[in-house]
């Protein structure tokens, strides 16, 4: 049992799962992945179908005994975790041409943003939440209403896996009109590098939360913007605008990192005073603490 | 300062660090492209990132221009300060060594050797390593003259008699001469050696060290004359000496004792010495003495009442018990040849004339002379001007002054008596008061003598008297106690004087407050100079100032015993009594002829011969040049028949050589120039001062260090530029490859 758990938790590393094409297994794979090394954590039973029953014991409830269970199997089960929300998600997907970027790694800042919004896409199908998709530059490009249906999330990941990033992006007005297109109290997974000015991003999303949705952003950077690995004299080019810079590697790289955490606990201090989830990401991380960072937040609203 | 290269060609390789900035221009390496869109968080330092980028970029090519550079100059091999060509120790050299013999090179180290020795070791090696074609000049600072040029192998022989004379010179004489003997020579190396402990008196600092000029300019300039100095001082110089030793008296006289004045001078601790004094061979006195630490200080010794001895001569030291690193000034030497009393004739109408100077001069009178340890160096004979004549002529007691004190009338009989033995040594003092009359004192007669003509008397307003003043303090008569006599005399009243027309040529010794002459000399042109001597006041005094007699109070004041003193041992000339001289300096010794001396051996101490000279019948001062040796010195008349007398003088070192303090590096910037000399403090730094004169500085390993760290730098910095750079090409965004 444990040597297939750590064969699931592999398909947690990009470099993995960059290996299965299809969108649909990488989202199975991750989020089986990402449930079997679960077990010894508090999170269980974050799922109808994967949900846990064992023996009952004197002092659990009784109303939590599994009837049906006993029905069949003449013995007492207590089930003691079952999805009792109705979560409406949206996958919101950043398509500028910035997160098609990365420098050394097996998946680009959008195919890691992708392979997350996937798998927890499959989660709350799982679970049977709604989720719909919504992916914008400087305006909303593509969207998908939210279903619960599990037909709906093969329409979710085939969008997915059509969207190209590219040209610039806008995503503060990108975020006040999608604040006018989602109506009911919804959870909004942002997926996006937020590579543009902070300010405006801020507000937009403190708009959202204003309309009273859960928002958790996704942070995504690519290994290389995280950690600048260089070395030598560089130019640098923004992809976005086309600008260019010489620098000398080593010269810039701890004004670089300061620079980055600097952004990254900007975004961190102003999201945490509007009660938004803040998971900052690179494209050399495993998945699950992108997955973690939903459960956390899925579980404050339960 | 020359710099010399292999090659001047492989200078012109300096050219080639231009490569790398050609190559900069032409294969300017292309930074890597790199698509990074998080570029606005690197914009904010951007000035900062391309300012320290340029920098190391310049830092790179410099340091590679650099190493080119840097070796194009290794192989060019440059030196510096020297002329190539004589470089090898095999090239013949016409070597100057002038040795410093004076006594301060006596110091002797703890290993029992002095400088001398040291100096005599230091010039023998470098006599022995130098070529046998070289041409040695050997100069004894005592004696600065050209030498002409030996063999090496003579040299060193006569090195090895070089020993420390008393009688020497700064060496700025002795190195002058080197030069014009170098410069003589035909060898291709010229070279000056001064070997000395360059203490302050080795060197005049003030006098300017010429080198003669070649009158090929341009050979000079290109193979100079060098000079290396080494300074063999004392690294501790420690040394107590004695100097400067003087008499209290004016004279000596018989019966009499006689105050010796010495100074001790101590470079070092506070120590305590025992000085003694030795007379005519006995040791008569011993004083233990407490000296501070680095400081002078003076002591008088007395010695026992000096009998008549033979011919008055007596000799005597004083002596440092203990020895120090510098023996030479533990000994200062004297010479004392007493005399009986001076007679002075004091002359004056009234008894009371006579009084006070009759009490300054002579207060014990006569035959209790000596008694009470009293000083008794004068016996006086009080005369009325009738009775000057007649004391004049007679043959025996003869008077060696006579003061004229308030006479109203010298006949001229008198005054050509008197011409006749001024001219013969006697002095003469004229004091003018009340009774003088001027006739007397105005005739053509008195005019030969005095030195100024009354003309009339002056009368100082009632209650108000005037002062003495501008005493000349360069006088016999006013230089002892200058100071105090000169605070004194301002207040000495003085009610009435005498007004006086000057002689022309006289000298004026004192005045009254108001300007006017108070005491006039005249020295006559004789074979002996006569000294006379006028006071326009008398040297005596009334009770009241009221009496028509009462000009001055000048007899109460301290002033007048210690000036009457000095005044009768001037005019009878004692100051040829005590003979001491320091060595090297002439003397003149004056000697009484009368009995007709043919002949004068002058003996110095040791075993050296006697010097014999012979007398002219008119002859009366004996000079003597050669006091080289240190001691008492002996000098024997000798005439027809068994006539004979005895004297004698002492040479004493020169009181400077007891000094070890050394010249400062601007003395010998002033007397050799700033770059005309190599200063050596010990025979290793002399070696490496001659080798850099010789061989010059070689720049090569300095450089090779210098191009190995540029070498590495520039390593450093590429590697940091290229090091970990892979492939040029721009890195952009991975195509997608994510299908359901």
């Amino acid at each position: 049992m444990q040597i297939v758990a750590n064969s699931a938790e592999k398909f947690l590393k990009p470099e993995v799962i960059r290996n299965v094409s299809r969108l649909d297994l990488r989202a199975k794979f991750i989020v089986e992945g990402f449930l079997s090394g679960l077990h010894a954590s508090p999170f269980h039973g974050f799922s109808v179908e994967f949900s846990e029953h064992r023996k009952y014991s004197p002092g659990d409830n009784i109303a939590d005994i599994d009837w049906s269970v006993f029905a069949k199997t003449d013995r007492f089960y207590v089930k003691r975790f079952e999805a009792e929300t109705n979560l409406t998600g949206y996958l919101l997907m950043d398509l500028s041409a910035s997160m098609g970027y990365t420098y050394r790694q097996e998946l680009t800042k959008f195919e890691y943003a992708i392979s997350v919004a996937a798998a927890l896409g499959y989660l709350m199908v799982q679970q049977q939440d709604p989720v719909g998709l919504i992916a914008f530059d400087e305006k909303v490009r593509h969207s998908l209403p939210p279903k619960s249906r599990k037909s709906h999330l093969a329409n979710i990941l085939s969008v997915l896996a059509k969207l190209q990033p590219s040209g610039q992006t806008d995503i503060p007005a990108s975020i006040r009109q999608i604040a006018q297109m989602v109506k009911h109290r919804s959870l909004i997974m942002i997926f996006t590098d937020l590579l543009a000015d902070s300010e405006p991003i801020i507000k937009a999303i403190h708009r959202l939360r204003h309309s009273g949705h859960e928002v958790i952003v996704f942070h995504i950077l690519d290994e290389a913007e995280a950690l600048f690995p260089f070395d030598g004299t560089l130019e640098l080019e923004d992809n976005e605008t086309g600008e260019r810079l010489t620098v000398d590697a080593l010269g810039v790289k701890a004004d670089y990192l300061a620079a980055v955490e600097e952004f990254q606990s900007q975004y961190k201090k102003d999201f945490f005073r509007a009660r938004v989830d803040y998971v900052p990401l690179h494209t050399g991380m495993a998945f699950d603490k992108a997955l973690m960072g939903y459960l956390l937040s899925r579980q404050r609203k339960g | 300062m020359n710099l010399s290269v292999v090659h001047l060609g492989l200078i012109a390789g300096v050219a080639l660090a231009a490569i790398p900035v050609i190559l900069h221009m032409v294969m300017r390496q292309k930074p890597k492209l790199i698509i990074f869109p998080a570029l606005r968080l690197l914009k904010a330092r951007q000035k900062q990132t391309t300012r320290r980028l340029r920098i190391r970029h310049w830092a790179l090519l410099l340091s590679r221009m650099a190493v080119i550079a840097l070796m194009s100059l290794c192989l060019a091999r440059p030196t510096c300060n020297t002329t190539a060509p004589l470089g090898e120790s095999n090239v013949p050299t016409a070597m100057a060594i002038v040795v410093d013999t004076s006594l301060s090179m006596q110091w002797t180290d703890a290993r029992n050797r002095n400088r001398l020795t040291e100096a005599k070791a230091i010039a023998g090696k470098l006599v022995k390593e130098t070529p046998i074609t070289s041409q040695v000049f050997l100069i004894d600072s005592a004696e600065p003259i050209e030498t002409p040029p030996m063999s090496p192998a003579l040299a060193e022989g006569r090195i090895k008699s070089l020993e420390l004379k008393a009688a020497n010179r700064p060496l700025n004489s002795a190195i002058e001469a080197a030069y014009k003997s170098v410069m003589k020579s035909d060898r291709p190396r010229r070279e000056v050696f001064v070997l000395t402990d360059l203490t302050a008196n080795s060197l005049e600092p003030d006098k300017v060290i010429s080198r003669p000029q070649n009158a090929d300019a341009d050979k000079e300039k290109a193979n100079p004359v060098q000079l290396y100095l080494l300074r063999l001082n004392p690294p501790e110089p420690l040394n107590v000496g004695l100097r400067n030793l003087s008499f209290d008296a004016g004279s000596a006289v018989m019966g009499e004792t006689l105050d010796i004045k010495i100074e001790i001078t101590n470079q070092g601790p506070a120590t305590t010495r025992i000085l003694e004094l030795w007379l005519d061979g006995r040791k008569r006195e011993q004083k233990a003495v407490e000296l501070s630490a680095n400081a002078d200080m003076e002591l008088i010794f007395r010695t026992p009442p000096l009998d008549k001895g033979r011919d008055g001569l007596h000799q005597g030291e004083i002596r440092i018990r203990d020895d120090d690193p510098m023996p030479f000034d533990n000994t200062a030497n004297f010479t004392v040849i007493v005399r009986p009393p001076i007679r002075v004739l004091v002359v004056t109408d009234l008894e009371q004339d006579a009084m006070f100077l009759s009490e300054a001069l002579d207060p014990v009178k006569g035959d209790n002379a000596g008694q009470g340890g009293v000083s008794q160096p004068f016996r006086v004979e009080v005369l009325r001007a009738g009775q000057l004549e007649e004391r004049l002529r007679r043959e025996k007691d003869r008077p060696q002054a006579v003061i004229i004190n308030n006479a109203s009338q010298i006949p001229d009989s008198i005054w050509t008596q008197l011409n006749l033995a001024v001219r013969s040594g006697l002095g003469v003092a004229v004091a003018l008061g009340d009774r003088s009359k001027p006739d007397s004192y105005s005739g053509p007669l008195a005019k030969q003598l005095l030195p100024a003509e009354p003309i009339g008397r002056v009368d100082i307003k009632p209650g108000e008297p005037i002062g003495l003043s501008k005493p000349d303090l360069t006088h016999p008569i006013f230089s002892q106690y200058a100071e105090e006599l000169r605070t004194e005399l301002t207040t000495v009243p003085v009610f009435r004087y005498q007004k006086v027309a000057k002689t022309e040529g006289v000298r004026e010794l004192l005045q009254f407050s108001d300007g006017q002459p108070a005491l006039l000399e005249r020295v006559l042109d004789a074979a002996i100079p006569g000294r006379v001597l006028m006071w326009t006041m008398p040297l005596s005094r009334r009770p009241s100032t009221n009496d028509n007699a009462a000009w001055n109070d000048f007899p109460r004041s301290w002033s007048f015993v210690q000036v009457i003193n000095r005044m009768v041992a001037y005019l009878a000339d004692t100051s040829n009594d005590i003979t001491i001289v320091d060595a090297g300096q002439d003397l003149t010794l004056p000697f009484d002829n009368s009995k007709g001396f043919n002949a004068a051996l002058v003996k110095g101490p040791g075993d050296r011969p006697g010097d014999r000279r012979p007398i002219e019948p008119k002859e009366s001062r004996l000079v003597i040049t050669n006091t080289d040796l240190i001691g008492h010195w002996g000098v024997a008349f000798s005439g027809p028949g068994d006539v004979a007398r005895s004297t004698g003088f002492s040479v004493n070192p020169p009181g400077p050589e007891s000094q070890l303090r050394i010249l400062t590096e601007e003395q010998l910037n002033t007397v050799f120039g700033k770059d005309g000399y190599a200063l050596a403090q010990d025979p290793d730094s002399l070696e490496k001062a001659v080798g850099l004169a010789r061989v010059g500085v070689e720049f090569f390993p300095w450089l090779m260090l210098l191009l190995l760290i540029v070498l590495a730098f520039e390593n450093y910095l590429a590697n940091k530029f290229y090091g970990q750079q892979g492939d040029a090409g721009p890195v952009a965004a991975k195509p997608q490859g994510v299908g359901v």
